[in-house]
């Protein structure tokens, strides 16, 4: 049997000993020897990266030119997903204020603009196919928009308030006041008819009134954020910011008496 | 310029009219780029086929106005006929010539729709009025300035 001697057994511990020690001093070595060896270690990395680059430029070039089409598709595929989600909110909004509410309501888009600068009309993908017909009231989940002015088969012609060919008979919500809205072509509304001692504060919200079957009673129409005395000195005015955006109008609510 | 190429610009320039131009309104007016269309055939073409632009301008604009019928159909084809009439006598080669004659021509464009709706609806403020015949006129001569770089690069 293999019995060693003490000599031998000597310089088997010596052994050992020294791969303990080679352990221990390469596990502390570890840490700077990385840290000395990463520049070179990079730089061979960036050679071999570089000419790998030169070598596979075609490849990378086709590469790259499908990737950028592939981004392309995506971020028109992203915009078309927003745009669908805004729509979505839209509709949401529309389909909730016409659950909500007792009115019986069409929905229908707008599909064109009036060509000139003269009037503010839209024309709408619905019509009398669809049971519209001309003097009915449009409104939006927002507010009163205008009224049906011209019926087809299947289109028809919206005039909305900021036309000032349109009158709306309303009142000023908090003081019950009456007057009439009617448009400026531009941004604002106007209400004309006020009373000299008409009860008026800025900030007041404008109401249908009602008065007559086309638009009914309640219908937010906008805000008050001026008044001041007609050119006459009789009577009063108020002018209105719309709650609707008569400029982005995409989807409006008829209202069927 | 070519009868096709003013086709397209005037097919193009109708669709945006009706559609997109609304979101660019200062002061409540948007310039009127079928009107341009119309100038620009004027300027361009023999007067048959400006003629014929005119008229189908002229068309599409009372389908999407309210004014009476044939109205712009009328109007459009007579200031074709009319700037035809001008050219055989005075040279209008400078760009700020044809921008000044296309402001004078949307200016009086705007003041007879103006008397005719004011006439027909018979609830236009002289303030709306003016507002809109000046600042929409000067609107559609500076779109008109903008399209001119355009053709000529």
């Amino acid at each position: 049997m293999f019995k060693p001697t003490k000599q031998q057994l000597k310089s088997y511990a010596v052994f050992i000993s020294l791969l303990i020690l080679l352990f221990f001093i390469s596990l502390a070595l570890r840490g700077p020897l990385v840290g000395v060896l990463k520049q070179p270690f990079n730089l061979v990395k960036f050679i071999q990266r570089e000419t790998m680059g030169i070598i596979f430029y075609h490849r990378n070039l086709v590469r790259n030119e499908a990737l950028e089409r592939e981004a392309g598709l995506l971020k028109d595929k992203i915009n078309s997903l927003n745009e669908l989600q805004l729509e979505n909110q839209r509709l949401k909004e529309n389909l909730a204020f016409k659950q909500r509410s007792s009115l019986k309501l069409i929905p229908a888009r707008v599909i064109a603009r009036s060509a000139d600068s003269w009037t503010s009309q839209v024309i709408i993908d619905k019509g009398s196919y669809h049971g519209i017909r001309q003097g009915m009231g449009v409104i939006t989940y927002s507010g009163l928009a205008g009224r049906v002015m011209a019926v087809m088969d299947s289109t028809s012609r919206i005039m909305l308030l900021n036309d000032p060919s349109l009158g709306v008979s309303s009142l000023i919500q908090r003081s019950r006041q009456e007057g009439l809205v009617s448009g400026t072509l531009g941004n604002n509304l106007i209400m004309k008819y006020l009373p000299e001692e008409a009860d008026i504060k800025i900030g007041d919200l404008v109401v249908s009134s009602g008065l007559n079957s086309t638009y009914p009673k309640g219908i937010l129409i906008g805000k008050i954020v001026e008044s001041g005395k007609d050119f006459s000195g009789l009577s009063r005015y108020a002018v209105i910011t719309p709650v609707v955006n008569f400029s982005n109008l995409e989807e409006v609510l008829v209202v069927v008496p | 310029m070519r009868t096709s190429r003013v086709i397209i610009l005037t097919v193009l320039f109708c669709f945006l009219q009706v559609t997109i131009l609304d979101n660019f309104k200062i002061f409540g007016v948007k310039p009127d780029l079928i009107l341009i269309a119309v100038f620009i055939a004027a300027l361009y073409l023999d007067l048959k086929p400006a003629l014929g632009v005119a008229l189908s301008a002229g068309i599409f604009k009372d389908a999407f106005t309210s004014s009476a019928l044939g109205f712009n159909a009328f109007l459009f084809p007579l200031w074709v006929f009319l700037i035809t009439r001008l050219l055989r006598r005075v040279s209008v080669e400078d760009n700020i010539a044809r921008i000044l004659l296309l402001f004078f021509v949307a200016i009086l464009n705007n003041i007879i729709s103006g008397l005719v709706l004011a006439y027909s609806a018979g609830s236009l403020s002289f303030g709306i009025f003016l507002r809109i015949t000046f600042l929409a006129s000067v609107y559609t001569a500076l779109i008109f300035a903008l399209i001119l770089r355009i053709i000529k690069k």
